[in-house]
């Protein structure tokens, strides 16, 4: 069996490069970075550098990077920390439906203290309209959070003319790049946003580290109390290693940026074409026009996706799925809800995310083996419900 | 986890499709999560010579499904009335926990098809 992991949306194995950064701070140089002796400082130099290489991929000010235990943590931060600081000059948040959990639920929790929020659909593509965004904000609207790159679809978001518009009524904004950092083009002044979150285990990065980048001049109030670790801004002692492997992660994907465009890119099309082409019945979910290169959503008819799945991981391919079934209740992915994706064509979705590792054999190894299981699914599946 | 004969049911899903020559069929459905289950038997001098199904489902639904078709063959129609749960999960072996109610859809779509009569 040939062993494929095309699940890089959910988490990625960590590069060795990083690995390799990360362990003297995990033995000999287990300083903490707040303490005053060599040992700590030479943590706090390692904090500072891995800061600076988290800047150097977003494009921003070292100082305007606090880091996380990942993404969650950071966008619960933009969202509730903002919505904490400025609710003095309104109370109303935008958002859309595709969000994260980790935004959609914290919108959730402010609106039982008060808040009101608007939920955008996007279009059938998956993408947020400027124009719904700025018919949304109001004068009230103290900040709009749209995601950058859809971790379901891959789609991505017009968000610097979402930013322009969310500016116009003077909201701040954030934007959840977990998916897109180190996939595309990350720059904050270019994109013009007020927060962006970013996580490390999506990048071939350890898990449980993340950033969170907040312009010079909008403050939030920490979730995380304790210290004046992070500027005051979030409490506790670093995770060195943690931060020093975000760090080389961001590097490393920083210098590989090009490459992971035009590589995974180009395995990315060959897997989605070959799968259109062998297989009838296929629709891919959300634009192909606008995404990013790593991620591709197909819908296969009159297939169960979840039995998909475990048919695919019974022969050694990871992937997931738009729709879980547990103990006799359907649970259907909520992105592509959003896009009125009929629900037998969520119930028929699969995610083929692809990392940095993916490589040639990979795609042929998918392609020879998923057009059969497909096939047995569908000579299994009732002509009619009836 | 799956076990070793639930992975082969999902992946080989024996016995699929429906069954011209059947004398006996029913569906069942979970009307909570969608899953439907059509079970085809040709029954003859008291035996099931033939089982096919069908299924839209999960994992769970499949591998019950197919692996009721596996345990009804060549088994006397007294002998598949009194089959229930347990023997039908004994035969597809180890599924996740949450998975189990297919094999709860696979028990009522037999007991359906076998009370349905000679059509």
């Amino acid at each position: 069996m040939h062993p494929v992991y095309l699940d890089n949306n959910a988490t990625t194995p960590v590069d060795p490069e990083v690995y390799e950064a990360m362990t003297p701070f995990l033995r000999e140089e287990f300083g903490n970075a707040s303490s005053a002796h060599e040992k700590g400082q030479r943590a706090r130099k390692a904090v500072e550098e891995a800061r600076s290489q988290v800047a150097g991929l977003l494009g921003c000010g070292d100082r305007e990077l606090l880091f996380t235990s990942g993404g969650t943590e950071a966008d619960n931060l933009a969202v509730w920390g903002v919505a904490m600081r400025y609710r003095d000059r309104g109370t109303h948040i935008v958002t859309s439906k595709i969000e994260h959990p980790a935004v959609l639920r914290t919108c959730e929790v402010l609106e039982n203290d008060g808040f009101q929020v608007t939920y955008l659909d996007p279009g059938p593509d998956g993408i947020v309209s400027p124009d719904d965004v700025e018919q949304a904000t109001r004068e009230d609207t103290i900040l709009v959070s749209v995601m950058y790159v859809n971790n379901e679809t891959g789609t991505v978001q017009p968000l610097p003319e979402i930013v322009a518009v969310a500016r116009k009524k003077g909201a701040l904004f954030h934007t959840d790049a977990v998916q897109a950092a180190g996939k595309i083009p990350v720059n904050v002044k270019q994109l013009g946003v007020d927060l962006l979150s970013i996580s490390a285990h999506k990048l071939h990065g350890p898990k449980g580290v993340g950033a969170l980048f907040v312009k010079d001049g909008v403050e939030v109030v920490p979730l995380m109390l304790g210290g004046s670790h992070e500027r005051g801004r979030r409490g506790g002692t670093e995770n060195v290693p943690g931060i020093v492997g975000i760090g080389r992660t961001c590097s490393i994907a920083n210098r590989r940026l090009d490459e992971f465009k035009s590589a995974i890119g180009g395995l990315r099309d060959r897997l989605e074409e070959g799968i259109l082409e062998s297989v009838p019945g296929t629709h891919v979910n959300g634009s192909r026009a606008r995404r990013a290169p790593h991620v591709t959503n197909i819908s296969f008819d009159d297939v169960g996706g979840e039995t998909l799945l475990v048919a695919l991981d019974f022969q050694g391919v990871a992937v997931s799925t738009g729709a879980a079934c547990a103990a006799g209740s359907i649970s259907l992915s909520h992105v592509l809800s959003a896009m009125s994706i009929p629900e037998d064509r969520i119930r028929g979705a699969i995610r083929f995310s692809l990392g940095r590792f993916t490589i040639d054999d990979d795609i042929d190894y998918v392609l020879r083996i998923l057009p059969d299981l497909v096939k047995r699914a569908r000579e299994a599946a009732p002509e009619t419900a009836d | 986890m799956y076990g070793e004969t639930a992975r082969r049911l999902i992946t080989e899903m024996p016995n699929r499709g429906s069954l011209d020559d059947s004398t006996h069929s029913a569906k069942a459905e979970n009307p909570v999560c969608g899953d439907i289950i059509k079970l085809y038997l040709r029954i003859e001098e008291d035996v099931v010579r033939d089982a096919r199904f069908e299924c839209r489902g999960c994992p769970g639904a499949m591998a019950a499904a197919a692996g009721l078709t596996e345990l009804v063959k060549a088994k006397s129609a007294v002998e598949c009335r009194a089959f229930n749960l347990e023997d039908l999960e004994a035969h597809v072996g180890q599924l996740p926990r949450h998975k189990r109610h297919g094999l709860e859809l696979a028990v009522e779509v037999l007991r359906s098809c076998l009370g349905t009569g000679e059509r």
